[in-house]
């Protein structure tokens, strides 16, 4: 039976630092790839349970959209987010998030993001995708005595988490 | 708008046909006309045709109007279905020519014309619908249209058509559905398909020139769902969006669930689709659902029927989803599985395959150890006996003609090795069946010292 398997595809590895305690915590097998190329092999090989996609908003270079929805068409039971870290107007964010949705993503993110935010998008895509799959999470180890975690809050409350790469730009 | 130039006069009418002129009829007809031959090539089309598409028929006389990547939008939105090419009469949207995408979309009915041995020609009728939406609310990134467009053509209904009366039924439910705007309820099991259902849908409505969203409402956690589509800049009051799925309504809370459904009875604008693996009024006497999602947004139930009962489907879809060969002892023993978790298992056991056979076609042996066994291909071994005293033999068995082969067969060192008498040694090599080894000739001790 396979292990819950994240493959993160970015350029700089910012989000994988971003999610590397809950994939710790998780036990979750994570695969990284900067290329497109590389990326759709590992999803064709290795059916990850869920991928997380940066994304470039700009026309000249599509080739994370166009991994989108290659994977999506090829594999629709694998949730694929996308992360940008490009700030937009409103209009604009609408726009790109519809258009996100529309090639197949399950949740599109754009700054200011959080990381309780984004781990609950991604353990939440994952323990559907695993569900989904029968694929059994090697987490069960806690004893009944041991207290229990306690629970991820549901919303983004530390500003300190706070990732806006557009205003650290301008403060340069 | 002119009237229609005079028809031709002396052509259309046939020797032994009572004097009736085809081309003169369709001549004063409003309804856009054409007629292609049976290598799909414009043999006619009538001045409502030309009036349509702006093109005259001397112009596009011997045009070839089918779908592929060289075809002009025009020879494009002409071109004869398969279903009409092998014959039966069927209906098409496509774009209104020279956009890649509608509104205005052209409603094209192909007529097949039967000959003695094959098919004579088409007959085909346009109707426009939908309205041109405006500039702005066609705006969508540039680099995402071209993307958007081979999706459109990936999700069409010939991507859920099959062989089976069940498939055949299903393709004939998603027209139906693409063809009104009320809300759907999909009902399927796992992984039969459900939202691949839902996209061909919106890809074949007059919807598809905006943006379907699928939300997994069992992934996502309901405040992620509730910001996505009520939150700043939510997609619930976007023009861009046309069609929003929801995965299992059921699995979010209540009070979220009776806001989406005030929000889609209140916003005609967006199409709600759900997918569940039950009806809704099952879901609903469950206390999953609350009841709106019965009376008001599950107006059209439609059922993805799993893959057991579509298994003459299984090679076509094999072939679509690996665009490699299948041999025909591996598609033997595909159907003889019953397919539980449906596409979804078949699609894994189908890639695994085609990752065991680097090349070449994808052959029985390649297939996965259980389905070759439950074929009657491969036997199973028969399970071991646990019997607790055979097996104790086996292991005293084994450690005594360990010990003779350390102690070079002497018998007393044996024993020594076993920490038991030499007399016990020589009864459990009689009970064990163990030959006695023959005994090493004692040493020859030089005395001459």
């Amino acid at each position: 039976m396979r292990a819950p398997q994240l493959v993160i595809v970015e350029t700089d590895g910012w989000i994988a630092r971003l999610l590397s305690e809950l994939s710790a915590e998780s036990k979750w097998l994570v695969r990284a790839s900067r290329s497109g190329d590389n990326a759709m092999s590992l999803v064709r090989d290795r059916r990850p349970s869920v991928i997380v996609v940066q994304v470039e908003l700009a026309d000249d270079k599509p080739a994370a959209l166009t991994l989108i929805s290659d994977a999506t068409r090829l594999c629709p039971d694998v949730p694929v987010v996308a992360v940008s870290d490009v700030k937009l107007n409103d209009g604009d964010r609408i726009s790109w998030t519809a258009a996100l949705f529309d090639l197949g993503v399950r949740y599109a993110m754009f700054p200011p993001l959080t990381r309780p935010v984004l781990e609950d998008v991604v353990s939440g895509l994952m323990g559907a995708a695993t569900r989904r799959a029968g694929i059994v999470a090697p987490v069960a180890t806690s004893t009944p005595d041991k207290p229990k975690p306690k629970p991820r809050p549901n919303r983004a409350a530390p500003t300190d988490d706070v990732i806006d790469l557009a205003d650290d730009e301008l403060h340069e | 708008m002119s009237s229609p130039p005079p028809p031709p006069s002396g052509k259309g009418r046939p020797r032994g046909s009572g004097g009736f002129a085809w081309r003169a009829f369709f001549h004063h007809s409003t309804t856009p006309v054409f007629v292609l031959g049976k290598s799909r090539r414009l043999r006619y089309a009538n001045p409502a045709w030309e009036v349509l598409t702006g093109v005259k028929l001397a112009e596009a006389l011997g045009m070839v109007c089918s779908q592929r990547r060289h075809s002009t939008p025009l020879a494009a939105a002409l071109a004869p279905t398969p279903e009409s090419l092998a014959g039966r009469p069927d209906r098409a949207r496509r774009p209104a020519p020279p956009g890649r995408n509608g509104p205005p979309w052209w409603d094209v009915t192909f007529a097949p014309l039967a000959g003695a041995d094959s098919l004579f020609g088409i007959v085909g009728f346009v109707a426009v619908v939908g309205e041109p939406v405006p500039a702005a609310a066609r705006k969508i990134p540039p680099g995402v249209a071209s993307l958007r467009d081979r999706r459109t053509a990936h999700f069409s209904t010939e991507l859920l058509a099959g062989e089976s009366l069940a498939s055949t039924r299903l393709v004939a439910q998603v027209r139906l559905a693409a063809g009104m705007f009320a809300p759907v309820w999909i009902v399927g099991e796992p992984g039969s398909g459900k939202e691949t259902v839902a996209r061909v849908i919106h890809h074949t409505s007059a919807l598809r020139d905006r943006a379907f969203v699928g939300i997994d409402c069992t992934g996502l956690q309901p405040y992620l769902i509730e910001s996505l589509l009520f939150g700043h800049g939510g997609l619930g009051v976007s023009d861009r969006v046309g069609t929003v799925y929801l995965k299992e309504p059921g699995a979010m809370p209540r009070d979220l669930q009776q806001r989406l459904a005030d929000h889609f009875t209140e916003h005609a604008g967006t199409r709600l689709v759900c997918g569940s693996e039950r009806a809704a009024p099952d879901s609903v006497a469950a206390g999953g659902l609350v009841p709106v999602f019965q009376t008001a947004l599950s107006v059209f139930e439609l059922r993805v029927p799993p893959l057991r009962d579509r298994l003459d489907d299984i090679p076509r879809i094999a072939t679509r989803l690996l665009n490699r060969a299948i041999d025909p002892a591996a598609l033997a023993v595909l159907r003889v599985h019953t397919w539980p978790s449906n596409l979804r298992e078949l699609a894994e056991v189908l890639y695994e395959s085609a990752a065991a056979s680097a090349t070449g076609a994808i052959l029985r042996e390649h297939l996965p150890h259980e389905l070759r066994v439950k074929a009657g291909l491969t036997r199973t071994p028969s399970p071991k006996s646990l019997n607790l005293d055979a097996i104790l033999e086996a292991v005293e068995k084994r450690v005594i003609q360990l010990a003779l082969k350390k102690a070079n067969n002497n018998q007393t060192e044996a024993a020594e090795l076993l920490g038991v008498f030499r007399t016990k040694l020589w009864r459990r090599l009689d009970v064990l069946g163990i030959p006695a080894p023959p005994q090493p000739k004692p040493r020859k001790t030089d005395d001459k010292e």
